[in-house]
């Protein structure tokens, strides 16, 4: 298993060499890259690595500035987004617009955590609970208004009381 | 670790000050009787049972220790509730000292469960099996 450094500064891994050769044959790492293999203490560049060194093209290596960017595999949704959508959907029944603060308070932060992890996504989610939440809050309020200012509704709710 | 910021420190205090509060209010005042707590709209438009529907009460029995009458009240609130507190917990932990506890239910799988649990759970508590509460 090998953990690699993006050109993002990141850390990636720990992954299989096989899962590295890909990464290398679609340019998501090159020759320059700092790799770690595990039980290792430090990093070499992939070329010091002579496990690699049929699956790296042979070229030059590529100029310093110049290295490609390193793109994660898969994008990963942002669990913080998910459940941001999924506390908003619940918060939505009445009784449970108490719940609203909460997936406001989710998305916010799932949306600032988003910035800084591009390679997860997931906004369109958060921003959905922020707006569930804006919406469960409006019910709760427009609920405690009616209730406030129609005797009748607290009269049905006494009479309605388990006894 | 980090060093906690006063900001956070404040949030975990107002939290833990806003819980003590409800809880005393919730002590003191049965929702059962007392006429200013909130009112569901769902309720009082369709006749029919909210999920939520019985949180104040089955919490007013829970702060008197009746573990059976808030079942009866709402029992999704009351089986809910442990796994509530461990997360605020959590949460409090990390933003007063900055420790980072294992966040098992925080996977989206749990997401989805608990979805599913409200949903069935609404319309489970509306047919006629039993009398409502």
């Amino acid at each position: 298993m090998y953990k690699i450094i993006g050109a993002d500064q990141k850390e990636y891994g720990p992954v299989t060499a096989d899962q590295l050769r890909q990464w290398i044959a679609e340019g998501r790492v090159n020759s320059q890259t700092k790799v770690q293999a595990a039980g290792a203490v430090e990093w070499k560049s992939v070329a010091d690595l002579p496990e690699f060194a049929a699956a790296l093209p042979r070229l030059a290596p590529p100029l310093p500035g110049h290295a490609p960017a390193v793109v994660p595999a898969a994008k990963r949704t942002s669990p913080m987004a998910l459940w941001a959508l999924i506390t908003g959907i619940i918060s939505l029944f009445c009784c449970l617009s108490f719940l609203a603060p909460l997936p406001i308070v989710l998305g916010a932060v799932a949306l600032s955590q988003l910035k800084h992890h591009p390679e997860q996504n997931g906004a369109g989610l958060a921003i959905a609970g922020i707006i569930l939440g804006c919406l469960a809050l409006l019910v709760g309020i427009t609920g405690a208004i009616i209730f406030i200012t129609t005797p009748q509704l607290l009269q049905n709710l006494q009479n309605a009381m388990p006894q | 670790m980090k060093q906690p910021s006063a900001i956070s420190l404040l949030f975990a205090a107002a939290a833990i000050g806003l819980a003590a509060v409800s809880a005393a209010v919730l002590y003191c005042f049965d929702p059962a009787s007392c006429a200013f707590y909130p009112v569901c709209l769902f309720h009082q438009m369709t006749g029919l049972q909210c999920p939520g529907c019985g949180s104040l009460r089955a919490l007013h029995q829970l702060t008197h220790g009746h573990v059976a009458a808030a079942w009866h009240f709402n029992p999704l609130l009351v089986s809910l509730l442990p796994v509530g507190f461990w997360l605020a917990l959590r949460e409090i932990a990390r933003l007063a000292a900055g420790w980072r506890w294992p966040g098992i239910v925080t996977r989206p799988l749990f997401g989805w469960l608990l979805l599913a649990a409200t949903v069935v759970f609404a319309v489970a508590r509306n047919l006629p099996l039993h009398s409502p509460p």
